[in-house]
């Protein structure tokens, strides 16, 4: 669960020490990430939406540097506040989310990503699962064929005949079928 | 004088502990095994779990007197500090959360060894022989005391930790007059009393399958009512592990002030991981109990289960998460690390010795059956177990081979979560609706007609709404099709009731729970994973959130409501200083009340901790968050306001699957003389690993129904 208290005590070391002049906060450039962002509500509209949701877009996927697994979209840490301002003024600048990913990337190392580059070492966090579920697939479907000739080598035995043994399912007792079955599993034996 | 009486107290628990693995395993194991060690490795567990109540007491006495010269109190009580927070701050540190898991761990012991307490009376007065003449006890009677045994030693290493390096009890001289209190973050909200309790009864619980798994591998025999009663407390655990994570979650949701419940943060993984494991292994138990097969493959997901659970505390308490090198800190890592590593050992040494014996006689017939979807789930879970273990410990692998720091978060484990998700809900949907052994064309017609149907509906229905995003379509789909399986699974049960016994309807429904409540109540559980996967999809696609700055009287609208700023007020409490907002909430432009999200500056840390204002309905949650105000005048305040649609039913939702879990384990005392039947027939009817076996007979009163009801 997130934790952000440094952030948060450098953001609101409000009581009475350092004053949050709102209306004197302006958009600064990527230059200089510092000085804190203007807010949304200067910039009313449909475009302002929109921006909004690629800001936040964006901010979801870098890591707030004070916080513990917390993104940026969602901390309300300084610095978090103050990268959403950055990310913001990059795309008025015309920037691609790549171009500020790599931004970010430069000035924090890949640490800033919350979901790593898939390349290199990388690689395994995203193929590794993938592989898992394969080679999982792959083990259950050679012993499922396994079984299934072995099954149709033994077709003839009358106990081994699925279709009896299927069939008791459903008939039409639907409550009484757990007690036959217990019987059934202990007259076989298993 | 609290000191010495609560270290006397471990130390009690200490000694208990080792009679129990003591006498637990001589009568288990060894041929001079009887009656008599058995019996005193089962009141071993009562007296350990006497003792660990005393210094339960002991500890809480010295936290709420406010006992200074107790050390753990000394780091984190306070005299500022409420009562309640102060009661709880028991599992706010270290080591009085190992004082807490050993209290518990006793707890099971002792919970364990009583319901079997007439064991050996009743097979005495069966007529049956307590002890064969080979020497030892008969092995119908072997299982209680292993289990203890095993508890036991497990119970060695916890309160061997808290003997030694993690002793909460040590006498701090001279006494200071106050101390810091506890984490902020642990004291800010009154849920905190709540879901950390949840989840190391769910935790510790997984102790009890455990020591069954090892038990029936000492033993090397898995027999019915082994499976039956192992599998009872691993759905008591599991229960209690499910609550945790989904209070863990509201306790999120309500106090981090993101907006959100889960992030797949290393802690949350930590309670997942296990969670999956037993998720699988409850559904794989069904196949052992009725085909035979997957022994092995379930006592892997018994010890496994338990292993999360050890690693998990390991991972988030010793720090290691958030950097390898934290692992060189104090001595509790490395000796929960060597733990962990006896475990898994001994586990596997066992499990490679009795394999040949557990041999499954059974196989799977068809590719379309109910016990290959059940193999499926398991495939499913234990490969999402492996995707979030390699998740969340990557970054740890990259740091100790590359020495490089990169992060795999919440968009990374949202992204291979989802299809793993899917995948789950639609099988939920297919495997109850299968036969066991082979489902022939025309039963699946018959059984999917329905789901099918209504899955397709359900996908056609939001979209006509206007609903566009492919995954959401998909899990409300999904759930609608497991949702009919589940409802004609009922509307057969209760068809078949109904003729069979003249029922009414609700007499139907309620026998069905009565009779077989572990396979409906499990149906109900799928009711509240349906529920809590669509508040998840709900939630997360229609989430809207906006951010503003507000003078006195102005307003912001998101979705359908309105906030109002009206004032920033100040109060000095205590133990903090709260600074709030008052906001007024309209929806739909009524007035609904007034919020006061607020910042809580806690006297032993300058961070100070947002706490957001909810206010709930059925539909939607409005929450506030308040960022910033203006700390001069107090003319204006900045607040994120977030729409939740439907989050609430992720709380309901996991009421529900617990509601089905305690469906599942209620003692019923109508299936007594059924299982003891069953027990009797299959006892009979399985050969005995070896001739030299006596023949066992179970006594028939003995099981866990009958001494709880």
């Amino acid at each position: 669960m997130k934790i952000c208290s440094r952030a948060l005590a450098v953001s609101i070391a409000l009581i009475g020490i350092a004053t949050l002049d709102l209306d004197s906060a302006r958009a600064q450039g990527a230059e200089d990430p510092n000085q804190a962002q203007p807010s949304q509500q200067e910039m009313p509209g449909p475009a302002a939406a929109e921006l909004d949701a690629m800001v936040a877009e964006i901010g979801a996927t870098l890591r707030c540097p004070v916080c513990r697994q917390q993104s940026v979209a969602e901390s309300s840490a300084r610095i978090s506040r103050e990268m959403q301002g950055i990310i913001r003024s990059m795309l008025i600048d015309g920037k691609t989310p790549e171009e500020i990913e790599a931004y970010f990337v430069e000035s924090y190392g890949p640490w800033i990503l919350l979901r790593p580059k898939a390349e290199g070492a990388n690689l395994f966090v995203y193929l590794g699962p993938l592989g898992a579920f394969l080679l999982g697939g792959l083990l259950l479907a050679v012993r499922l064929r396994k079984t299934g000739r072995e099954i149709a080598a033994a077709e003839a035995t009358p106990e081994r005949n699925p279709d009896t043994a299927a069939n008791r399912d459903s008939a039409a007792d639907h409550v009484g079928e757990e007690d036959r079955d217990w019987l059934d599993a202990a007259l076989r034996g298993s | 004088m609290l000191s010495a009486l609560g270290y006397g107290s471990v130390i009690a628990a200490l000694l208990g502990a080792a009679l129990m693995a003591g006498f637990g395993y001589r009568a288990g194991l060894s041929r001079n095994g009887n009656e008599f060690s058995a019996t005193i490795a089962r009141r071993a567990a009562y007296f350990c779990f006497f003792a660990m109540c005393a210094g339960m007491v002991t500890m809480e006495i010295a936290l709420l007197t406010r006992d200074f010269s107790v050390d753990y109190v000394s780091r984190v009580g306070s005299i500022e500090t409420p009562n309640y927070y102060t009661a709880i701050s028991l599992w706010s540190s270290l080591d009085g959360s190992i004082l807490f898991w050993g209290w518990i761990l006793a707890g099971y012991a002792a919970l364990f060894a009583f319901t079997r307490r007439r064991e050996i009376s009743a097979h005495v007065s069966a007529g049956a022989n307590v002890e064969s003449p080979r020497g030892g006890l008969v092995p119908g009677l072997k299982t209680t005391p292993l289990v203890i045994a095993v508890i036991g030693t497990t119970g060695l290493f916890f309160f061997g930790m808290l003997a030694g390096p993690a002793n909460p009890f040590g006498l701090v001289s001279p006494a200071p007059l106050n101390g810091p209190g506890p984490n902020p973050l642990l004291q800010n909200h009154p849920l905190m009393g709540l879901h950390p309790p949840m989840l190391y009864f769910g935790f510790v619980g997984m102790v009890v399958p455990f020591a069954f798994a090892i038990a029936g591998l000492l033993q090397g025999n898995v027999e019915a009512r082994w499976l039956r009663d192992s599998r009872r407390w691993m759905v008591g655990a599991w229960a209690f592990l499910t609550m945790g994570i989904i209070g863990g979650g509201w306790w999120s949701y309500e106090v981090l002030g993101w907006g959100g419940a889960w992030a797949w943060d290393p802690v949350e993984n930590a309670s997942f991981l296990p969670w999956l494991t037993a998720t699988a292994f409850l559904h794989s138990a069904m196949v052992q109990e009725r085909r035979g097969m997957l022994k092995t493959w379930n006592l892997s997901l018994m010890i496994g289960t338990y292993l999360l659970t050890l690693f998990g505390t390991f991972l988030t308490r010793s720090g290691v998460i958030d950097s390898v090198h934290a692992f060189t800190e104090g001595v509790i890592g490395p000796l929960f690390l060597g733990f962990i590593a006896f475990i898994t050992l001994g586990s596997l040494a066992l499990i490679g010795w009795r394999s040949n014996r557990l041999h499954a006689p059974g196989q799977i017939e068809s590719a379309v059956s109910r016990e290959s979807a059940f193999i499926l789930n398991n495939l499913l879970f234990v490969g999402f177990t492996f995707t979030v273990l390699l998740g969340t410990m990557f970054p740890l692998v990259i740091e100790a081979l590359q020495n490089e720091k990169i992060s795999v978060g919440a968009p990374y484990f949202d992204m291979v979560a989802s299809p793993i998700g899917l995948a789950l809900l639609f099988l939920m949907g297919v495997g109850p609706a299968l036969p066991w052994r082979h489902a022939s064309m025309d039963q699946i017609k018959r059984s999917f007609k329905w789901p099918v149907l209504m899955g397709v509906a359900a996908a056609a229905a939001v979209m006509a709404f206007g609903m566009r995003q492919f995954l959401p379509i998909l899990t409300v789909s999904f759930a609608a099709f497991a949702m009919t399986t589940i409802v004609e699974e009922f509307a057969k049960g209760i068809d078949a009731r109904r003729r069979i016994a003249d029922r009414s309807f609700f007499g139907a429904l309620s026998d069905l729970f009565v009779r077989n409540g572990q396979r409906y109540g499990g149906y109900v559980v799928h009711v509240g994973v349906i529920v809590v996967a669509l508040a998840i999809s709900v939630s997360w696609t229609w989430k809207s959130e906006r951010e503003a700055t507000l003078r006195v009287g102005e307003r912001v609208a998101v979705e359908d409501y309105e906030v109002e700023f009206v004032e920033v007020w100040g109060r000095q409490e205590a133990q903090r200083f709260v600074i709030g907002a008052t906001f007024n909430t309209y929806r739909d432009g009524r007035f609904l009340g007034e919020e006061q999200p607020r910042l809580n500056i806690y006297n032993n840390s300058e961070a100070p901790i947002a706490t957001p204002a909810v206010r709930s309905s059925l539909t939607s949650d409005l929450y506030l968050t308040l960022i910033t105000f203006d700390s001069e005048n107090q003319e204006h305040a900045t607040v994120r306001a977030i729409v939740n649609p439907g989050i609430i039913w992720l709380w309901i939702g996991g009421m529900i699957m617990g509601l089905g879990a305690l469906v599942a384990i209620w003692p019923r005392g109508k299936s007594r003389l059924r299982a003891a039947s069953e027990e009797m027939i299959s006892d009979v009817a399985t050969p005995q690993p070896k001739p030299a076996f006596e023949p066992i007979l179970e006594p028939a009163f003995v099981t866990d129904e009958a001494d709880v009801t």
